[in-house]
């Protein structure tokens, strides 16, 4: 079969919006739109900034944005209708692993060490501090604390939940959980309105930078190389746009190995500090994005080389194993109550997850990619080699915190 | 009637819309019962109100707090839904396109929640019809400025009287089957070029300046 090559392929709409939040790992797009690749592609992109992942879930609903980087549960959720208005989404491509973080406020941090000293000196910090300061609130007849997060459906909600749950905190009824943008978490934390967060950076960088926050742990921590924002569009209109998709899965594709090379994450950070994309200030966004983080004030940066991937990894993969980790959280949460009955997971993970067009834009391209639509989860302490693809993919490790190992 | 009982709390980051909505709404009989600002923090504001339809700017940034009532109804036993019935799919795309969307208590009946969406949508119609007049009174204003600077270049250099420049670049203009305006600043352009002094371009009110994330990609 001789391929075509990617340069001929005409893409039915040439021209694209393209929606995106202020965070860090819109780099992607902001990559394939300044460096070039969209162009190549045969593109012509507008990156839409959006106030709010509701607005850019409506907006890709109703057909006011082509596509978006979306967070990971999203496509699931406006699929089953759990979301929003039912609008059946898929993606075929994950834009970046990790790339969050749960911060607390200094005064909390302060509880915390006050309550159990211990607790915060071990990595990956658990949550048992924080249940002891819950416990002797309560015990005080004070409020409860309140988290916030930043999308029902987001690995976020689903990342706080799991870290609390494991010490034994229902994040029902021991804290008040509520929803934030992301670039308001900073200012509502100063205000005294939430107590911590769990967000993708820069905003925990921010917090810390500002001496207003303290981070407890990482996403890498909680589930190390665990996906975050994929790129999502409506099936009506992948099926619409056959060759537009794979030409933007193409241009992302490289734009994502291109963020791998450390010398390129240097270019682009200046990029994303403007006001137009994540503006915020270099050096904070610097942080993660040149493989360091700092969890305390004061404290010197630590290397962090995996906390933001966009690449290597595989990292780019939409796994179905992702997808149904998801699916089974929307169900813990709760947030499947109202359907009628439980879909199958699986077939969920099948419709909306599309590896198959994945592999068929990596191949375009000329570069591996997974041969299996799903992979054991935690299982892995080191690095490894998935021998399961049109080439060999050295992997990363994927532990989880609390010790799970999940078959695929 | 069933729709005086009806409660509308509107979010606008437009104070001058939302008061409009609001008094539309009233005078269609409807219970505006409050009225928040794109930054406010909505769930405490809904406490209060305990609105049964919210209407909301497609692009207030703390839209996302209220899909936590969605999602999370422990602060409130009453759940609120984005209007997600099957069959008023085409009134919410619409009203999406004229950047309304509204939150509604489950349960309540479709008929009376769509003619509030119209109503908060012919009047975010109205608005943007009136930004749009706005946007074009100020390009044929920058375009007559324009216009008449090229103007006064032609009469200070070639000693010409305002008609005489004026019908010189309308001929240029014709003969070469460019605009107007355009042959203005190409005469402008020039007379820059032979006398680089800085001049104050009218660069106020451009098209783009409220869209920051916007960006035409390279072609």
């Amino acid at each position: 079969m001789s391929l075509e090559p990617f340069s001929k392929l005409s893409p039915e709409r040439p021209q694209l919006t393209l929606g995106f939040i202020p965070l860090t790992d819109c780099a992607p797009l902001v990559a394939a739109q300044e460096y070039g690749f969209f162009a190549k592609h045969g593109l012509s992109v507008r990156l839409s900034r959006e106030p709010s992942w509701a607005s850019l879930r409506d907006k890709i609903a109703f057909g006011l944005l082509d596509g978006a980087h979306m967070l990971a549960a999203m496509p699931l959720a406006a699929t089953l209708g759990v979301n929003g208005v039912q609008k059946p989404m898929l993606t075929a491509m994950s834009l970046d692993l990790n790339g969050n973080a749960i911060t607390v406020s200094g005064e909390l941090y302060g509880q915390m060490l006050q309550a159990d000293p211990g607790g915060l000196t071990k990595r990956p910090v658990l949550a048992g501090p924080l249940k002891r300061v819950i416990e002797s609130r309560r015990h005080n007849g004070l409020p409860p604390l309140t988290f916030a997060t930043v999308f029902p459906f987001s690995s976020h909600h689903y990342e706080l939940r799991w870290w609390m749950g494991q010490a034994g905190i229902d994040p029902d009824r021991d804290v008040r959980l509520i929803i934030v943008p992301p670039p308001q978490m900073v200012e509502r934390m100063r205000l005294g309105q939430i107590d911590g967060y769990c967000v993708g950076e820069p905003w925990n960088a921010m917090a810390v930078h500002t001496g207003l926050g303290r981070c407890l742990i990482t996403k890498h921590e909680l589930w190390n190389n665990s996906p975050e924002k994929v790129l999502g569009v409506t099936r009506d209109w992948a099926e619409a746009n056959p060759n537009t998709h794979l030409a933007l899965l193409g241009a992302l594709l490289e734009a994502c190995r291109w963020l791998d090379e450390p010398e390129n994450r240097q270019r682009i950070i200046g990029l994303l500090a403007e006001p137009r994309y994540v503006n915020a200030p270099a050096e904070v966004i610097g942080m993660s994005m040149t493989g360091t983080f700092q969890y305390l004030p004061g404290e010197p940066p630590q290397r962090m080389p995996d906390f933001n991937v966009f690449y290597r990894y595989a990292a780019t993969y939409p796994w179905r194993s992702h997808a149904r980790w998801f699916l089974e959280r929307m169900q813990q949460a709760g947030q499947l109550a109202h359907l009628s009955e439980l879909p199958d997971f699986a077939e969920v993970a099948r419709r909306v997850y599309r590896p198959e067009l994945y592999r068929q834009a990596a191949q375009r391209l000329g570069v591996a990619a997974p041969l299996i639509d799903a992979k054991p989860e935690g299982d892995r302490a080191e690095a490894w080699v998935l021998h399961e693809a049109t080439e060999p993919i050295t992997m990363g490790p994927s532990l989880m915190f609390d010790g799970q190992v999940r078959s695929p | 009637m069933a729709q005086d009982t009806l409660r509308v709390m509107v979010v606008d980051e437009i104070d001058l819309r939302a008061e409009a909505v609001a008094e539309a709404l009233r005078q269609h009989g409807y219970a505006v019962v409050g009225h928040a600002l794109a930054d406010d923090y909505l769930p405490s504001k809904v406490q209060e109100a305990q609105p049964d339809v919210i209407l909301v700017d497609v692009n207030a940034p703390s839209r996302d707090t209220l899909e936590q009532i969605t999602a999370i109804t422990r602060d409130d036993p009453r759940p609120v839904v984005m209007f997600s019935r099957q069959q008023d799919r085409d009134v919410i795309g619409r009203a999406v396109r004229a950047g309304v969307t509204a939150y509604v208590v489950d349960g309540l009946a479709s008929a009376p929640i769509r003619s509030i969406i119209d109503v908060a949508m012919e009047t975010f119609q109205q608005f943007q019809a009136l930004r749009d007049e706005l946007q074009k009174t100020k390009a044929s204003l920058r375009e007559r400025k324009t216009v008449d600077r090229a103007k006064g270049i032609l009469m200070a250099q070639r000693h010409l009287s305002e008609p005489e420049a004026y019908g010189m670049m309308r001929k240029l203009a014709m003969d070469r089957k460019r605009k107007l305006v355009e042959v203005a600043e190409s005469i402008i352009d020039m007379a820059e070029l032979f006398e680089p002094k800085p001049t104050a371009s009218s660069n106020d009110g451009r098209d783009d300046a409220d869209q920051p994330g916007s960006q035409e990609g390279p072609r």
